[in-house]
């Protein structure tokens, strides 16, 4: 708009008073103008932009999103290329981070550059983008070209990391160990489980000689191998009748996902179970495993949760397993075996600290603050 | 040099070339001294605390109100483009001072476009236009290299860095696009520059985005003898004249003096004071002058007519009439800017009132009266002394002549103007000291009897006294005489120095005559121009500067036709320019192309040389100051990013191990073993540090530089076993 104004009051001077220079001044500004769109969409035609796929996310954790800028011009090289992800209804990563920008000074003619946006997500679920766009001020900040690429493309955002008090886990862990549900199988371990007959394809090496020798028939030794120790985390969300609260339910789904976390640290085998959505994953102890149970719990949906639902059936009810209430303690909902966590009072479970306030801030995060231009604050 | 401090480096010179600009342009030096120093050093002390304050507000606010207060005061003499101009560079110089954001790098970016703009208003001289030549590419290059520093800075750690590798790579492409848009952006608006019709609109807002910058010149209406009066020594030019026949052929020659009259002065009070007497309406007539529109007749039309295209280089002022110079006797003027136009009928003086600034006008000129002109009736003529009359009558006698008006045949008055002019150039002697005559003596008679020398202005008196005295109607006519031709642009320069004062008399026909009294040797020798080497090179430059007024400053509606519309007869479109340039070169003939062709040429050459000598110089220069040696200079001068290494190359030079040209960095660390395992083994590190930098973008920093500058302390100190 400046330009503008002061082009005009240029043209007025330079034909009010024939000032040479004036007129002179007066081309240049139309010059620039035409120069300034042709050089910035001459480069913005050769700009390719891809998608870099990257892991999950998770809540509180800076991540990157990955992006690959490509000249294919042969001729021309870009310069001063911002990167943005145009808002939408279509897309819902705005209810998870800010608007990510990123900035490229320079791209060489058939050249690329890969940009790495940094983001903060503050919100768990699926954060989805659809199209995203390269604009450029360049060369004279006079107008602003841009070109769009739909690249769809979705994110899980997991649920932020909870610090779990160390004791915890270990009472967990080991009563995992201890359980009825921590059954051997033969296999490579170093504890004796029994003799067989000799198969073809056994190694000599295994061979009982001394029974062989007693039996006339040759046996062989096997070992056993434990059974991982397997615990349940089952995510128990207010039934029929009972107070339903969008920040204890957040506030579980973050002490389900820690207490997955930390057991999975501790090798045990972890299986998640919500009866009111119908999911029971058995225990594994796979990082796969652990991903798959916190993408359950990254995109679980209030709205979409039963209200009518039962502990799950005789697998959870056999083995230990950790049983987190979104509302009050209901120890009837479990088995002998559960250990109970309220996301109402989660202090035996949760290590009071800096990182649990921080992380409990964000679980806080109100949905406004991430509107452009307002700075974050976090709430404690 | 990273993006940062590139962008540092253009915007202070860009700054400092707006100030320069508008301080040659307002005829300000002090005002450059002044502002220059302050804004360089606030940009180089806040440079360095980006983000952060280096005034605090409440000192920012104090002078922010100081600029306020200051700015109505002056608003109160009135509201001008220097009062703006000095605003804009206070406010500046604040700014720099204050916090320092991309946004307010933008703001001084944008005061100093409005600085130069407000130079372009103050003045149309080439030197104010050479500067705004230079700040115009320098503006593009700062402004990119701002678009890429605030889409750094907006972006924050979003934006990516340019690897260390690449950084040779993006600047020689930022300068090359930079480059590409300054020649697009020129050629684009020279397209404008030639399409926008010129005179649609002149003064329809006052005098908005006129030049400000009014020129007073040495000459005058008036001459009092014994003073300076219109006598100067300066060399500034006062005029470009080009002087052509009805064929359109030049005129002008280094031996030809053309003499132009400006004012015609005619009372005398006896003590030295001569004045012009200002004719009353009849005998004057005022007219407006529209440009674009074809001459305004200032006397009858009488062949061979004399085509003299005049710029001046800058007007006395608004409000006040300018005289212009013609020769003997205009006939026809043509403005190209809007005026208005005075003549009077009898002296034929021409005078203008325009708005200042760089005036050009067309005047044709007929050194033949036409009869109609002639006012049959004799004028009566001032007597003057008895003493005057008895020398007159003296040089008169000598010649056979009447000195008796009533008995001498008008014949004679041609021969005794003559005679007198004659008498003066012999027995008396220029000189340019001044002497006042004692008592109250009239300073002619001083002259004539007793000094017997001075200047111009004595002679021309002396002549029209003289003259008057045996009873030949004769004037004082002040004005310049051009000897200085540039035979490159075809046009004479007329200086301050060349202003001049001779005489006009009546012979027999009622017409009026030219007579310089002053002697010509001493005149041409005053008038001569310079030669010599510095000579050579002042019309050179004068030239350049009569092409910068006579195609930038001076291109009117007239030229714009001339360039673009056909003319009749002529093909329109591309065929009929195609046409035309094919008839000026046939016209030209052989001669005169292959005579431009080879000053082209010449001048591409000299041009070329001169570029390539500078940059020699100042690469030389700059690595003098680096301080680097003969061996380390081919690698330092290619893509050096690292100082330290440079450090390592020279140590390794004093110590008798330089690294050859052709060797490997890494190589030459392990052939040094052969001299020690110790010192190949440091400079191996500060190698791998190197490579680390040049390659990998790691810069060393803190506890990690001061160790590898350690090493190569230690290179330094080597030893080596004998």
């Amino acid at each position: 708009v400046i330009y503008i104004v002061v082009t005009f009051f240029v043209a007025v001077g330079a034909i009010n008073s024939q000032n040479n220079l004036l007129f002179a001044s007066l081309g240049l500004a139309i010059g620039g103008l035409l120069i300034s769109g042709i050089l910035s969409g001459a480069s913005l035609m050769g700009t390719r932009l891809e998608r870099i796929p990257s892991g999950p996310l998770r809540v509180g954790e800076r991540a990157v999103l990955g992006y690959r800028v490509r000249n294919v011009n042969r001729l021309f090289p870009a310069f001063g290329l911002t990167i943005t992800e145009p808002q939408s209804e279509s897309v819902t990563w705005p209810r998870h981070i800010r608007p990510p920008r990123g900035f490229v000074a320079h791209v060489g003619a058939r050249g690329e550059c890969i940009l790495e946006l940094p983001v903060d997500p503050v919100r768990r679920g699926r954060m989805s983008f659809d199209v995203a766009r390269i604009s450029t001020t360049f060369p004279f900040g006079l107008a602003r070209k841009s070109v769009s690429f739909s690249l769809p493309y979705w994110l899980v955002v997991h649920p932020v990391e909870l610090p779990v008090r160390a004791a915890v886990l270990r009472k967990l862990t080991v009563r995992a160990v201890t359980g009825a549900g921590a059954a051997v199988v033969p296999g490579e371990g170093d504890e004796f489980y029994g003799l067989r007959e000799y198969a073809d394809g056994d190694s000599p090496r295994w061979i009982a000689w001394r029974r062989s020798a007693r039996t006339g028939q040759l046996v062989v030794r096997q070992n056993t191998t434990p059974m991982p120790r397997q615990l349940w985390i089952v995510l128990r969300t207010p039934r029929e009748g009972e107070p339903r609260g969008g920040r204890e339910l957040e506030r579980a789904i973050a002490i389900a996902a820690a207490l997955a976390r930390g057991a999975f640290k501790e090798g045990a085998a972890v299986g998640l179970a919500i009866p009111a959505a119908g999911i029971a994953l058995t225990p594994q102890s796979t990082p796969r495993a652990l991903r798959q149970s916190l993408d359950h719990l990254a995109v679980l949906d209030e709205g979409s949760l039963r209200t009518g639902f039962d502990f799950p059936g005789s697998s959870v009810r056999s083995a230990a397993s950790v049983v987190v209430h979104a509302g009050e303690v209901d120890r009837g909902f479990g088995s002998s075996r559960s250990y109970h966590v309220s996301a109402l009072d989660p202090g035996d479970v949760l290590a009071p600290g800096p990182e649990l306030d921080r992380g409990l801030a964000l679980l806080d995060f109100p949905a406004a603050d991430l509107r452009p231009g307002k700075p974050r604050r976090a709430r404690a | 040099m990273n993006m940062v401090a590139w962008y540092n480096r253009s915007a202070i010179l860009l700054l400092v070339l707006a100030i320069s600009a508008y301080a040659t342009a307002s005829a300000s030096p002090e005002f450059a001294v002044l502002a220059i120093p302050a804004v360089v050093a606030l940009w180089r002390l806040s440079s360095r605390k980006t983000g952060r304050f280096l005034l605090p507000r409440l000192v920012v606010n104090i002078l922010l109100l100081a600029v306020m207060v200051f700015a109505a005061l002056r608003a109160q003499a009135g509201f001008n483009v220097q009062t703006i101009a000095e605003v804009v560079v206070l406010i500046q110089v604040i700014k720099i001072g204050d916090r320092r954001q991309p946004r307010d790098d933008a703001q001084i970016l944008s005061m100093s476009v409005f600085l130069a703009i407000a130079a372009m208003l103050d003045s149309n001289g080439m030197w104010t236009g050479a500067q705004l030549a230079a700040f115009l590419p320098l503006l593009m290059m700062t402004v990119m290299l701002y678009q890429l520093y605030q889409g750094a800075v907006s972006a924050g750690a979003g934006a990516t860095e340019t690897p260390a590798g690449r950084q040779s790579s993006f600047r020689r492409q930022l300068r090359a696009t930079c480059g590409l848009a300054t020649v697009g952006t020129l050629a684009l608006s020279l397209i404008v520059f030639v399409l926008l019709p010129r005179g649609i609109g002149a003064n329809a807002f006052g005098s908005m985005g006129v030049a400000q910058h009014a020129r007073e010149t040495a000459f005058t209406n008036s001459v009092k003898l014994g003073q300076q009066g219109i006598i100067s020594s300066s060399p500034s030019i006062v005029m470009d004249l080009v002087v052509r026949n009805e064929g359109g052929e030049n005129l002008g020659g280094a031996d030809l003096v053309q003499y132009l009259r400006g004012a015609v002065l005619t009372d005398y009070d006896g003590m030295g004071q001569w004045s012009a007497s200002i004719p009353d309406r009849p005998q004057r007539a005022e007219t407006q002058m529209i440009p674009g529109e074809s001459p305004f007749p200032v006397g009858s039309p009488v062949v061979p007519m004399i085509e003299q295209s005049v710029s001046l280089r800058g007007t006395s002022g608004k409000d006040r009439w300018q005289y212009l110079f013609a020769l003997w006797r205009p006939t026809r003027i043509q403005f190209s800017r809007p005026g208005y136009l005075t003549h009077e009928l009898q002296s034929h003086v021409l005078r203008a009132k325009i708005d200042p600034g760089p005036f050009d006008y067309t005047v044709w000129s007929s050194p033949v009266e036409s009869p109609r002109d002639i006012d049959p009736a004799r004028t009566p003529v001032p007597r003057g002394s008895d003493r005057l009359r008895s020398i007159a009558t003296g040089i008169l006698d000598r010649f056979g002549i009447d000195a008796n008006p009533e008995s001498r045949p008008q014949e004679d008055d041609t021969r005794a103007a003559r005679a007198i002019q004659d008498y003066l150039r012999t027995n008396f002697t220029y000189t340019l000291e001044q002497e006042s005559p004692p008592g109250d003596q009239d300073p002619i008679e001083y002259f004539l009897q007793e000094r017997k020398k001075g200047h111009c202005e004595y002679f021309a008196s002396a002549m029209v006294l003289l003259c008057r005295s045996v009873g030949i109607n004769a004037r004082m006519v002040t004005g310049y005489i051009a000897t200085e031709f540039n035979s490159s642009t075809g046009a004479y320069v007329v200086r301050e120095s060349n202003a001049h004062a001779w005489v006009e008399a009546e012979d027999k026909d009622h017409h009026f005559k030219r007579y310089d009294p002053t002697p010509q040797d001493d005149l041409m020798r005053l008038h001569k121009p310079a030669s010599g080497l510095f000579g050579r090179l002042q019309h050179a430059l004068e030239a350049v500067e009569y092409a910068w007024n006579s195609s930038i400053i001076s291109f009117d509606e007239r030229t714009r036709q001339r360039l673009l519309g056909p003319t009749r007869g002529e093909q329109a479109g591309w065929l009929g320019r195609i046409q035309r340039v094919s008839n000026r070169v046939s016209n030209a003939g052989g001669k005169q192309v292959l005579a431009a062709l080879i000053n082209g040429v010449a001048v591409f050459l000299a041009v070329t040389s001169a570029g390539l000598v500078l940059s020699w110089i100042v690469r030389n220069v700059r690595i003098r100051l680096g301080g680097r040696t003969s061996i380390s200079r081919a690698i330092a001068t290619t893509r050096n990013d690292s100082r330290l290494y440079t450090k390592l190359l020279r140590a390794l030079a004093r110590q008798g191990l330089a690294k050859p040209g052709w060797r490997p960095p890494l190589e030459h660390a392990g052939a040094l073993a052969a001299v020690s395992a110790h010192l190949a083994a440091d400079v191996r590190r500060v190698v791998d540090s190197y490579y680390r930098e040049r390659f990998g973008g790691h810069t060393p920093e803190g506890q990690e530089k001061k160790a590898l500058l350690e090493l190569v302390r230690r290179v330094k100190r080597f030893r080596p076993v004998r």
